[in-house]
């Protein structure tokens, strides 16, 4: 059989190609048997394989690849047993590659999987186009367990039992809709934090994380407070020091009670290798935790923020892998933080220079916020001429809010508004005169109390 | 009420003070050790590259409130333990209305000179030349951002509606205004008692000086008796046992007070000024609106 040896040589990596290419092999292999046989033409090739006991070529492939995984599941090589520093082993992966995660590119699978547990009605689409398959890529990075999986995989439900050779169905074990649905809201004071911390690196890393504090609510994560945990990347391996970490989550429960881990951070534009080796350690400390990057690389010229979920995919009764989605993130301010937020804004100087600003008197906010509107009446009424003269082409939806705009300033009558103003100016500058007596009065106070004790 | 307090981190940089970092500390609990604690966050920050010079402390407050003893007390260990110390008093109330209010400030040498003399009469206070006004120096603040903050912020600023935080335009002045006149109406009655507890004090100064002096009169008469008599004279240094001095009353409650007042009226001038500018905006709206119909 040394042909066939040839034949199926490093099938776990091919396996999974169109049954059609494979087809041919098969029909090799049955050519080979009837000339070694002799037999006569009648004899099918179902028969010469069960007499000979020869497995066809798919159930050939199959176990196999079966066998392949089960040894580099346990392999003792190095390679496989990577150490984190609080000693947990990563996973082994496929050999393929010479990094210990072999990333795995599902966007369409992944979309495909949210539709199925979203709509019902996709469900039944896919049950119909059965095990189409699918072709992944980008965005995604799928840890270890997918090394039967490669550039193709199927789309299938778990009530299919088998595993077909050199194939992988994606479960939707861990996929549960919340997961999917979540929002992340983020304070600004967390960014301003990342951003902190991020210029506060080490001179040798490039990359900073850290943890993500608050209350998870039924589908929306509030992200409050954060902090940065010192940790190094290697090529193969992540420290990261979880005492820290805890130390400064005890020294902050302390403080605020109320906050708990609900994920992690890290700088950068996208999810590395060893992303999944970090969130596995979060995982442990929280229910679903999310992730959180700031792009403080400036790829694309953006600071971009992102949140992603991990979601559990697996080979049924096999290994567990994890993929990193995507999912809504927003800004959240409370009233102040907004406050505080629009001041700071003002250090964005022209030509991208950062100036200083000093917090302003109440009554050069209340001028700098009329001459904005003034410049936003102007062009409003820039519009409106332009529209007359037909120089702009008219939007209705524009015309819509600009008369709800215009019928929104209250009708008062001029009697009534005269008196109304009138009698507010009066009470303001009575309580002005008042505290400048008060003042005054103070003063004389204090100087005929120093004056009459000798 | 319950403040917020917790530290400042930073360094001096010429003649400037940075703060770059803070954290909170734990609200009062005897079970932990506040001063443990504090060096435990320090160590942390530090690990990650945060400056760990503590330069001050911070505080939540509402209007005038936040000057009062503990204040001078905390400020004055800060400043003679760390002397470029400030401490940061955030307006809660005046921010949420629209209005970043934060402020720093510093004892003058003054202030510190009479806390450690631990003596508050109303002469060593002349001697020292303080006042409700020179108790504290306001420190300028000024905001500065990274430039990567800045990115960071430009990218914010798109993910924040534009008509959100225009809340300090709002045109109500009653609630707040009554409020903050109630305030200074309770500090004014309390430097009111305050004045009215001197003026006995003087009285009783006074009155007494009188009949010291009647006293005095009164021995110097008898003594002349008595050496005509040819008998010794009664020792007139009697007099200070028979009269002792009254206690003088301390004047440091009376400057704290009078500087909450000095506050408080000083918040209701800028509080009225800017309702003042929003007003006369709003005429000038109502003035266009009724030019209109008249056309």
């Amino acid at each position: 059989m040394c042909i066939r040896t040839v034949m199926t040589y490093a099938s776990p990596v091919f396996a999974h190609a169109a049954p059609k290419a494979l087809h041919r092999l098969q029909v090799i292999q049955n050519k080979f048997c009837r000339a070694a046989t002799d037999a006569h033409w009648c004899v099918r090739n179902s028969i010469l394989h069960r007499d000979l006991e020869l497995p066809t070529i798919s159930k050939y492939m199959k176990d196999a690849s079966k066998r392949f995984f089960d040894i580099a599941g346990s392999h003792p090589n190095a390679l496989y047993a990577r150490r984190l520093t609080i000693n947990r082993r990563i996973p082994p992966t496929l050999s393929v590659g010479h990094e210990t995660y072999l990333p795995i590119h599902l966007t369409l699978l992944q979309r495909q999987l949210k539709d199925l547990m979203t709509s019902t009605t996709r469900m039944t689409d896919l049950e119909r186009e059965g095990n189409r398959p699918v072709t992944v890529s980008c965005d995604i990075l799928c840890r270890d367990d997918f090394h039967q999986a490669s550039s193709i995989a199927h789309v299938t439900r778990r009530r299919h039992s088998h595993v077909p050779s050199g194939r992988t169905r994606f479960d939707a074990v861990g996929f549960s809709e919340m997961a999917l649905n979540l929002v992340v809201k983020v304070h600004p004071v967390v960014l301003f934090q990342i951003v902190d911390a991020y210029e506060r690196r080490n001179a040798d890393s490039h990359r900073v994380i850290g943890t993500l504090l608050r209350t998870s609510d039924k589908g929306v994560v509030e992200v409050t407070n954060c902090f940065c945990v010192p940790h190094k990347e290697h090529e193969d391996q992540v420290e990261a020091e979880l005492n820290y970490a805890m130390d400064v989550y005890e020294l902050n429960r302390r403080v605020n009670a109320m906050e708990n881990i609900v994920g992690w951070w890290a700088t950068g534009n996208e999810v590395t290798n060893h992303s999944s080796v970090i969130h596995e350690y979060y995982s442990r400390e929280c229910r679903e935790p999310v992730h959180v990057t700031l792009d403080t690389s400036l790829s694309g010229n953006r600071m971009g923020l992102r949140a992603y979920v991990c979601v559990a995919l697996g080979v049924p009764r096999g290994k567990q892998g994890c993929m990193f989605t995507p999912i809504n993130v927003e800004l959240i301010t409370y009233e102040p933080e907004l406050v505080g937020l629009q001041l700071c804004q003002k250090t964005v100087g022209g030509g991208g220079r950062s100036r200083q600003v000093q917090p302003m008197l109440d009554l050069a906010q209340v001028a700098e916020a009329a001459s904005k509107l003034s410049g936003l009446l102007d062009q409003v009424l820039a519009y409106v001429e332009d529209v007359v003269a037909e120089r702009v082409q008219p939007d209705n939806e524009v015309g819509r809010q600009l008369l709800e705009l215009v019928n929104s300033v209250p009708n008062l009558a001029a009697d009534a508004f005269a008196d109304a103003f009138a009698s507010s100016v009066k009470d303001l500058l009575m309580v002005v005169t008042l505290a400048q007596l008060i003042k005054t009065q103070l003063q004389l106070n204090e100087k005929l109390t120093l004056l009459t004790s000798q | 009420m319950e403040v917020a307090q917790g530290a400042l981190l930073g360094l001096v940089v010429e003649n400037r003070l940075e703060i770059t970092n803070c954290f909170p500390f734990p609200k009062h609990d005897d079970t932990m050790d506040e001063e443990e604690y504090q060096l435990d966050m320090m160590r942390r920050l530090r690990r990650v590259n945060v400056d760990h010079f503590h330069v001050g402390w911070y505080q939540s407050a509402d209007v005038g409130n936040f000057l009062s003893l503990p204040l001078l007390e905390s400020q004055y260990h800060y400043q003679t333990s760390i002397e470029e110390s400030v401490v940061v008093i955030y307006d809660t109330k005046k921010s949420a209305r629209g209005f970043l209010t934060l402020k720093a400030y510093r004892l003058t040498p003054q202030a510190i000179a009479m806390y450690k003399e631990n003596d508050y009469t109303p002469e060593s206070l002349k001697n020292l030349k303080i006042g409700y006004e020179s108790l504290f120096i306001e420190v300028p603040i000024v905001i500065r951002n990274s430039p990567l903050t800045n990115i960071m912020m430009s990218e914010l600023s798109e993910m924040i509606p534009e008509e959100e935080g225009c809340k300090f335009l709002d045109l109500g002045t009653a609630s707040v205004l009554e409020g903050q006149l109630r305030s200074l109406m309770d500090r004014v009655d309390e430097l009111n008692q305050e004045a009215i507890k001197f003026n006995r004090y003087q009285l009783l100064v006074v009155r007494q000086q009188q009949e010291k002096h009647r006293w005095l009169l009164k021995r110097t008469q008898e003594n002349a008796a008595r050496a005509t008599k040819g008998e010794p004279p009664l020792p007139e240094e009697d007099v200070n046992k028979l009269f002792k001095p009254h206690p003088v009353p301390q004047r440091l409650n009376p400057m704290i007070v009078a500087g909450q007042i000095n506050t408080y009226s000083q918040h209701i001038s800028q509080f009225c000024s800017q309702s003042l500018a929003k007003l006369y905006l709003t005429q000038a709206l109502q003035n266009a609106k009724e030019a209109k119909q008249n056309n």
